[in-house]
């Protein structure tokens, strides 16, 4: 039902991938292993949202 | 698919079809987790029940009328007792008393606040000792569009469902230390048994409903879910005190 990253149909443009410790290598890694993410089908009607994800930081 | 695999999860307002915690329920038992499922509708409830064992899921079902404290405990001793921990919890259940301010009665008032933030309330607090004593866990509290945005008819129940975005954020901030991850989900329209009844009421105005999304429709209650999922498994495991809007866009502009 969701966006299968491990499918070679699938095209996913990752920029910036090239740091090892980076956000791009890890998107680029997260979307090899089918995780879940804003990029994939599982997140299908939400768009114009943000999503924080900064540990509890901004929730202060 | 093993997003969920032997986590230990209670979902509330689990019977409703189509609804956001059946949905919910679906999702997770399709990604092996261990479900507490409850709801005050017990027939329904049985049916999900049966469809999720079927599905070769280990689910324990009860009643629960959520604004009981004291059922509150025994749901999570019963939880902790069967399947050893608590992981997940899923503040689903919920009621709409949709009217103009000068129609809502005190009790119309006392319910929906009850329903809709106190028993979030009161999940929360009783579900973050089971969670610590399971090394941390993840809360995943329904609020709503309407929580963040003012609407016609929607006073009591956008108050009650901003409440829980600022609940939701208070409980992550007391408990991040405990390994306690808590986020509120903020659906917009979605084709539920509440728009079936609405649908049914009045099918001019709520055929118009959808085209007030930028995405041009309503979503449904699976897109709803795999949000759930996400915010309940460990891939989310550095989201908390967040919200997430899973609108189509509805409140971008």
């Amino acid at each position: 039902m969701a966006i299968d990253f491990t499918d070679p149909d699938q095209v996913v443009l990752v920029t910036g991938a090239g740091a090892g410790a980076g956000l791009g290598y890890s998107c680029a890694v997260a979307f090899a292993n089918g995780v879940i993410s804003l990029a994939s089908d599982l997140s299908s009607f939400s768009t114009g949202s943000l999503l924080e994800v900064d540990g509890g930081w901004n929730a202060i | 698919m093993s997003r969920m695999l032997n986590k230990i999860a209670i979902i509330t307002g689990a019977a409703s079809n189509p609804g956001l915690g059946y949905s919910t329920v679906m999702r997770f038992a399709e990604e092996g987790a261990k479900l507490v499922i409850t709801d005050i509708d017990m027939v329904g409830l049985a049916a999900v029940e049966k469809e999720i064992t079927a599905m070769g899921a280990e689910v324990l079902a009860m009643e629960q009328n959520v604004v009981d404290e004291q059922r509150w405990q025994e749901v999570i001793d019963a939880t902790v007792e069967r399947f050893g921990g608590l992981d997940v919890l899923v503040n689903n259940a919920g009621i709409a008393v949709l009217k103009p301010i000068n129609e809502y009665t005190q009790a119309d008032y006392n319910l929906q606040m009850d329903v809709n933030l106190r028993s979030v309330f009161l999940g929360c607090q009783k579900a973050v000792p089971a969670m610590k004593d399971s090394g941390g866990g993840s809360i995943v509290n329904m609020s709503s569009v309407a929580g963040m945005r003012a609407m016609a008819a929607v006073s009591v129940y956008g108050m009650a469902k901003a409440g829980v975005q600022i609940l939701s954020k208070c409980v992550a901030i007391e408990h991040a230390a405990d390994g306690v991850r808590c986020n509120s989900l903020h659906p917009g329209l979605i084709e539920t048994n509440i728009q079936n009844d609405a649908r049914r009421d009045n099918p001019e105005g709520h055929a118009q409903l959808g085209t007030m999304v930028p995405l041009g429709r309503m979503g449904n209650p699976e897109e709803v879910a795999n949000c759930v999922l996400f915010l309940a498994s460990d891939e989310a495991s550095y989201v908390t005190g967040a919200e997430l809007v899973v609108d189509g866009g509805l409140i971008a502009g």
